[in-house]
């Protein structure tokens, strides 16, 4: 581990922390009711109270862009989670396995990339309703394929490594293996991955909303103000500029981290 | 690289597009919506049941799943992907005249994107830590993170209705004006060029930061050669391979994906029958789209392995 | 029956009309074509005459075909190819053909084609919108060359209306299912699909001067907003549908103008089946529990009205206003209704509408929150809108927001939207016992003497409001946008706002 390396998770290493810990302090927080209607002040700006204003149903935007961090996240890192979890498991088995397990594992990853993902999240939503559960279960799916695919290259790559062939030498079990020797040096690309496919959700999270598959209203989302904030663009502005710069910021911090984790983590970047 | 291995995956591909297509057949018709109901409905009309059972008789649609199964894969056999529920037109026409949008639009998108996205993935490398690669690993997130409608949206509002530069969507063919045809391809082809940009970006950047930490690098250099030749001939070919894989990823994906920008620049593509079509449940459309483009990207997946291996051989020697 | 590109591609008089105009990219030159640049929202799923496939594709339907009647500007009747109608004195109706109405082959427009349309929409195997209704045609009378007479199974006072819906056209007998051959003012010469349709003027039409323009080319925008930007940018001469949010810069441009009427109408449905919604003081505790201008404010941008009743026109002879404001915003009334209906604390319950439509989501979202402040917990379910048809139509469903609108001005169409005896289906509420309702809409539909059906659609109207068989949220305007240069183009009022179309025919640039 390197000094510089670590110099740089700092920065966007709290500002992740911060938003997290706000997104999970939000029900302590002074914040008025993010679901409360008001619709004589709609679309106000700044105000007393409301420091962002309010939105088309004269909702508190700074009540709902916390509230909705929690929504927003949590969706996406629990998905980016499971589909972690499947992926790898696919991406060991592919590139461990012999021909059988290998052949299955990749070819019905490969299946589940032919689904275009507004296809998929169209049919998983009409078959069990729309709402945050099934949004996690149609981007988690989503997601399998990026984690198994990089999981089973960096296992292939690995298998034939020196190291690997020592712990082997010595008698090792494949579990031990597979979880103690491999996993722990591609944990750098899949830390990658991971912050890549939460970013990703977020973002797709949002564009389902927009295409009222996401989560149910009142509930408040980052995906959901944008599109309410997108018909009353005329006539307020900001209102689309809270979100998006929210979810900027937030996938900025998160893939910034990611990167500096990588660097400290994966042993090729390690000379320069 | 035997014809044998070839063929083999070839047919493999094909099973799989058939696994696809029959998971979307059983699919939509465990899904409730009644496609002739929905298209007696529009714009709030209120038909009667006999009416719409009727339409029911008269579309096939009151047969049995296994028997409409049945003539679906009859008519796939004979290469026929069956008519629309909404118009008796045939499903391979309707794929025969978007297809080729969609793809244009894609191809429109990549070029741009690779134009912007391998370049400077490379600078910020070669340059690593310095201002330009900072600025751009903003920029990147940025272009992430926002998304495309509402990107789309910005776009037509600037270049259309505030500067009245561009029209403000829609089609013209080719063959009819050129310039217009391009001048209404331009800005969606950007919308889609931002995301896979700062991809491209992300992955060369680290494809050649890879590449450059290699031994064979610094063997090359202790040769005597050049900085700029290291860079083409032994660098960039080993960082293209990881760069390669995932552009045949991103434009497999987009295949479908093009949904949002088709419908917020109006581009006629494969994607709005698609949705449409799954509003409309209309069964043979949605299952024709599919198959067709499970199949251009299986088939683009197989291109991809085979660059893989064209690419590598040559490297090694190197 | 369908039109396909090789009926379209082999009409000869297309040739030369689709060599010139249509190509020519700039503006200024299509204008001076007279060609109308018209923005359509939805690309017609199929040009069928009688089927109902929306009211886009009517529009287009409505200029290359016609009827025996149809709506003028202000919304009343007009001959087209009928001149002109009556009932004799065995009640039968009696329509007297006008002279010189041909068809777009050139043959004339017979009484034999009329009643062989007539024959097709009621036939058995018909798909076609007006089927059951025409079903009541017991038989068509030829008793000579220019008259056709009508006998029905009953007494129907609002038969001629049937002809001026977009659903009802007269076409040739020599019509085959992919070709049918109308006798409307434009024809159809050429389509890109999915993106344009190409309309050009029908020179052997029968009212002379008409159609004023040249040509009609639609183009589809799904997406308001394109729509709206296309109209601004002045890449379309006219759009429909403007969206709410920009009415008002659409009103303030110099360039263009505005023509709004309000029509369709928010409504909540009820199953009737099963509690609490099976009791009307309940239902009735629902109309009072909302303020209204909060929906047209938020769902509208304010382009709408409340409708705090039964959906009848302000200005009609049916109107009272009194009866208009049955159902006002009553809290404190609602909160009695429930008590009295066994409900003092309250219940739970769910309200069906689409996240696919913003006004529908938008709509429940504010009823959501109004119905919590009377104890009624409602929780949204919002499927895509297949889904919402189809259990609107199986009655799987507490409450539902629903945007529709009658089918024409007079109060007997609003029967589609009140009469929930007839077969269900997701516009109505779903077996909801109105049997007051119900008996005067049928009243009013057989009396021909009009101070008598003012009194019985008034009483319809107080039957309603009691046993609510819907409840009326909220009027919305319905806007076409267009360059100040285009005349002629009136928005047809109330419910026939989305059957304008024809109007087209007398529309050119000034």
């Amino acid at each position: 581990m390197k000094r510089r390396g670590i110099k740089k998770l700092i920065l966007p290493g709290s500002v992740v922390a911060a938003i997290l810990l706000i997104a999970i302090a939000a029900p302590l927080l002074p914040l008025p009711d993010p679901i409360r209607q008001d619709v004589a002040r709609r679309l106000a700006g700044p105000m007393p109270g409301s420091w962002l204003g309010r939105d088309e149903f004269g909702r508190d935007v700074l009540s709902r862009l916390v509230w909705g961090a929690r929504t927003s996240l949590s969706v996406a890192f629990v998905s980016a989670l499971f589909a972690g979890l499947v992926g790898i498991t696919l991406g060991l088995i592919g590139g461990w396995a012999r021909s059988w397990g290998a052949f299955l594992t990749v070819r019905s990853v490969e299946i589940i990339m032919c689904f275009p993902p507004v296809l998929l999240a169209l049919l998983v939503v009409t078959l069990l309703g729309p709402g945050a559960g099934t949004l996690i279960l149609v981007l988690s799916v989503l997601y399998v394929p990026g984690f198994a695919r990089v999981t089973y290259a960096e296992v292939l790559a690995v298998k034939g490594r020196d190291y690997v062939e020592a712990t082997r030498a010595l008698g090792a079990t494949q579990s031990h293996l597979l979880f103690r020797t491999v996993l722990p040096n591609i944990a750098g690309p899949l830390l990658v991955q991971f912050s890549l496919a939460v970013a990703a959700a977020v973002v797709i999270e949002s564009g389902l909303s927009f295409l009222g598959l996401g989560v149910v209203p009142p509930a408040p989302s980052w995906g959901l103000m944008i599109r309410g904030a997108r018909s009353t663009m005329e006539q307020a502005p900001l209102l689309l500029l809270w979100p998006c710069a929210v979810l900027t910021l937030t996938i900025l911090a998160m893939n910034l981290l990611c990167d500096a984790m990588r660097d400290v983590l994966d042993p090729r970047t390690s000379e320069r | 690289m035997s014809a044998g291995w070839l063929g083999r995956r070839l047919i493999l591909t094909l099973a799989m597009a058939w696994v696809v297509a029959t998971i979307v057949f059983l699919a939509l018709h465990m899904v409730p919506g009644d496609p002739a109901e929905l298209l007696l409905s529009t714009s709030g009309a209120m038909p009667d049941p006999a009416t719409v059972q009727e339409l029911r008789e008269k579309l096939g649609l009151d047969q049995p799943l296994m028997v409409q199964y049945g003539h679906f894969l009859a008519g796939l056999a004979r290469g026929d992907l069956g008519t629309s529920l909404v118009d008796d037109y045939p499903v391979i026409q309707e794929i025969a005249l978007r297809l080729p949008r969609t793809l244009e639009l894609i191809l429109a998108g990549t070029l741009i994107a690779l134009a912007v996205g391998v370049p400077a993935g490379v600078y910020a490398a070669v340059h690593r830590g310095g201002a330009f690669d900072r600025i751009a690993s903003w920029i990147t997130a940025l272009l992430l993170a926002v998304p495309v409608f509402v990107v789309g949206t910005l776009l037509v509002l600037l270049f259309a209705q505030t500067l009245r530069l561009m029209p403000a969507g829609g089609f013209t063919p080719f063959a009819q004006d050129p310039g217009q045809h391009l001048k209404l391809l331009a800005l969606p082809a950007v919308a889609i060029a931002k995301g896979l940009a700062a991809v491209l970006f992300r992955m060369t950047r680290a494809a050649t930061l890879d590449a450059l930490a290699h031994d064979y690098v610094r063997t090359a250099r202790a040769k005597g050669l050049s900085p700029r030749r290291t860079l083409v001939v032994h660098v960039l070919r080993n960082a293209l391979n990881p760069v390669v894989t995932v552009l045949g990823l991103q434009m497999g994906t987009l295949l479908g994906g093009t949904v949002l920008v088709e419908y917020v620049f109006n581009w006629p593509g494969l994607s709005t029958p698609l949705l449409r079509a799954v509003e409309g449940r209309d069964y043979p459309m949605v299952v024709g789209i599919i198959l067709t483009i499970s199949v251009l990207f299986l088939l683009i997946n197989l291109l991809v392995e085979l660059l893989h291996a064209a690419i590598d051989p040559r490297v090694q020697h190197g | 029956m369908t039109i396909s590109r090789r009926s379209v591609l082999g009409a000869g008089l297309a040739g030369p009309l689709l060599a010139s105009p249509f190509l020519i990219r700039p503006a200024s030159a299509q204008r001076a074509a007279g060609i109308i640049r018209y923005g359509l929202s939805a690309f017609p799923p199929n040009l069928q005459p009688w089927v109902s496939t929306g009211a886009s594709a009517g529009t287009v339907k409505m200029l290359i075909n016609r009827s025996l009647v149809s709506y003028d500007g202000k919304g009343e009747l007009r001959g087209e190819l009928a001149e002109s109608w009556s009932r004799d004195a065995e009640g039968a109706w009696v329509f007297k053909l006008r002279k010189g109405c041909v068809f777009h082959n050139g043959e004339p427009v017979t009484a034999d084609d009329v009643k062989w349309s007539i024959e097709q929409i009621a036939g058995e195997k018909s798909t076609a919108y007006m089927r059951t209704q025409f079903q009541l045609i017991e038989r068509v009378e030829i008793p000579d060359p220019q008259t056709v007479r009508l006998v029905t199974k009953e007494p129907l006072v609002t038969l001629p209306s049937w002809f001026a819906n977009y659903n009802t056209f007269i076409i040739s007998q020599k019509s085959t299912p992919n070709e049918p051959i109308g006798a409307g003012p434009f024809r159809l010469v050429g389509q890109e699909r999915g993106t344009s349709l190409e309309l050009a003027a029908f020179d052997k039409f029968y009212k002379p001067g008409i159609p004023k323009a040249k040509g009609i080319k639609f183009v589809v925008y799904a997406d308001e907003n394109l729509r709206n930007a296309a109209l601004i940018s002045g890449d379309v001469d006219m759009i429909e549908y403007v969206p709410w949010q920009s009415m008002a810069t659409v009103q303030a441009d110099p360039r263009l103008k505005l023509d709004t009427q309000e029509g369709p109408f928010m409504d909540v449905l009820f199953n009737g089946t099963k509690p609490p919604f099976n009791d009307p003081r309940v239902r009735r505790a629902v109309a009072h529990a909302v303020k209204r201008e909060d929906i047209v404010k938020v769902a509208f941008f304010g382009r709408g009205k409340p409708l705090e009743g039964l959906p009848i026109v302000e200005g009609t002879p049916w109107y009272d206003k009194e009866l208009a404001h049955g159902w006002n915003y009553d809290p404190a009334r609602a909160k009695a209704l429930l008590t009295e209906a066994g409900f003092a604390n309250g219940f739970q319950t769910t309200i069906l509408a689409t996240a696919q439509f913003g006004m529908h989501k938008d709509t429940a979202e504010i009823v959501q929150q109004y119905l919590a402040a009377i104890g009624i917990q409602a929780e949204l379910q919002l499927p895509d809108w297949s889904t919402r048809v189809s259990r609107g139509t199986r009655g799987q469903y507490d409450m539902a927001i629903h945007g529709v609108s009658a089918d024409n001005n007079d109060p007997d169409g609003l029967t589609v939207v009140l009469d929930s005896s007839l077969s269900p289906t997701h516009g109505r509420s779903f077996k909801v016992d109105a049997p007051r309702t119900v008996a005067a809409l049928a009243k009013g539909r057989a009396e021909f003497d009009q101070a008598k059906r003012v009194e019985i659609y008034k009483e319809m109207q107080r039957a309603a409001l009691e046993e609510v068989p819907l409840v009326g949220l909220a009027w919305r305007e319905q806007g076409y946008g267009m360059d100040k240069s285009v005349m002629g183009f009136v928005n047809q009022p109330g419910a026939l706002s989305t059957s304008s179309g024809n109007m087209l025919e007398e529309t050119y640039f000034g």
